[in-house]
């Protein structure tokens, strides 16, 4: 494991460098706090620290300060050293964001024992961490499909629509439902149902960017969020998704199984606030005209989608059956 | 020549390790005259900030290497300069001095006693 030891002083710093080396650590050691507090603010830093109290540039409880300011950083568990032993010395270290204290010259048992402490503090900690990254990622995701669920895609959705406000930018809302999916779960049950919606959520997130959001809606429902992409990129794009759902059958432990995606698209082109309600409406509406022109392709809602979509302006982009 | 390292302490330091007891005396013998040639410096100024800093980093040191008399001795010096007190430093000076010429010769035979 890593180490910081940060000493002004040479003898008490190579000594301590020289045990902990014997003791099995990776030791980085630094004559002042300045530099201590750079190493253990890089990402890959150490997250084990023994801290001199009294040091040029910075001092331990300086040090300690620093670390303590950066929250989202992995913990770093951190000693002071000092020779000092006053109540008020301590209280203050303590206060500053240290851990522990160890008083010098010590034994190297004990030096031993206290950061071994500190390791299992710091695996507590990281036990701590991925517990509550998964509850977050449980919280925020669909468990069947690993998409992002209903009201995670919503909130991530609202966020980007008042970031297209605010920088002009358009986003596209892409509401997708999965032609005929009562009749796959009916014929081939329900396993063979949930095969298929766990592969078409793979073919969908394959087919948008990185930062492109996609969630499952409901059902066989899905949302996709495309981020600053307009009209004419939507147009593409649209057309790709449904071809990559359309164009393979999805293979299922029972048998290979075709499945083809309706699509309704709203754009919000960031000239004005837009609403979620409104733009997600106009999305139904689009996919409900392709639902009715015969399934399998894509219906644009106009811009104006915040007045009732209106049959006349969605536009049919994509062939109905290939 | 009295005892001024606390050689049972400072095997117990270096957790009875020869390698790291070698490697802290070479350090130390290279470290310890330049510390007390600042103090000597400073004292000869009457630089009462830097006897009392200095001071505190020699003292730690010396604490390091279980050389307690001396830490007392130098613990003393650093004391009077925080309190301003401008008397004594010679004398406290002269103390230290004869701590440091028994210390030097122990840390050396001990670094021969490492080596072999």
């Amino acid at each position: 494991m890593k180490i910081l030891v940060a000493d002004d002083e040479l003898i008490s710093r190579r000594l301590v460098e020289n045990l902990l080396k014997r003791a099995g650590y990776d030791v980085i050691a630094v004559e002042n706090g300045r530099l201590a507090a750079e190493y253990l603010s890089r990402a890959d830093g150490p997250r084990l620290a023994l801290l001199d109290w009294v040091m040029p540039d910075l001092d331990g409880p300086g040090v300690c300060r620093e670390i303590r300011n950066h929250e989202d950083h992995p913990y770093v568990y951190a000693i002071l050293l000092t020779s000092k032993d006053s109540k008020e010395d301590l209280v203050g270290g303590l206060e500053a964001g240290a851990d522990d204290y160890l008083t010098k010259p010590f034994h190297p048992a004990e030096l031993k024992i206290r950061l071994r402490t500190g390791e299992r503090i710091l695996r507590l900690e990281d036990k701590l961490v991925e517990a509550r990254e998964h509850m977050r990622f449980q919280a925020t995701h669909d468990p069947l499909t690993g998409l992002w669920n209903r009201r995670a895609v919503m909130e991530a959705l609202e966020m980007e629509l008042r970031r297209s406000h605010r920088e002009k930018a358009p986003v596209t809302v892409l509401l997708g439902d999965l032609d005929h999916f009562k009749q796959i779960n009916d014929t081939h049950g329900h396993i063979a149902g949930d095969e298929v919606l766990k592969e078409i959520a793979r073919r969908l997130k394959a087919s948008v960017r990185t930062y492109d959001l996609v969630g499952r809606y409901g059902g066989e429902e899905f949302l996709m969020v495309l981020v600053n992409c307009g009209r004419d990129g939507a147009l593409a794009r649209c057309e790709s998704i449904r071809e990559s759902v359309a164009t393979d059958q999805v293979e299922t432990a029972s048998r290979p199984i075709g499945v083809t995606v309706s699509i309704g698209v709203a754009v919000a082109c960031g000239r004005r606030a837009n609403s979620l309600v409104e733009l997600l409406h106009s999305a139904d509406l689009a996919l409900y005209q392709a639902k009715a022109e015969g399934r399998n392709c894509v219906k644009l809602a106009s811009d104006d989608f915040s007045s009732r979509v209106n049959p006349i302006a969605i536009e049919e982009i994509a062939p109905k059956n290939e | 020549m009295g005892t001024a390292l606390n050689i049972r302490e400072l095997w117990e330091r270096v957790d009875h390790e020869p390698e790291i007891l070698r490697d802290l005396m070479v350090s130390f013998l290279e470290e310890f005259p330049r510390q007390m040639q600042q103090i000597r410096e400073a004292v000869a100024r009457k630089d009462l900030e830097t006897i009392a800093t200095a001071g505190h980093t020699l003292k730690g040191m010396l604490s390091n290497v279980a050389a307690e008399k001396a830490a007392g001795d130098v613990d003393s010096l650093e004391r009077l300069a925080r309190q301003k007190a401008q008397n004594g430093l010679e004398k406290a000076l002269v103390q230290i001095e004869h701590d440091a010429a028994v210390l030097v010769t122990q840390g050396q035979a001990l670094l021969v006693e490492t080596k072999r």
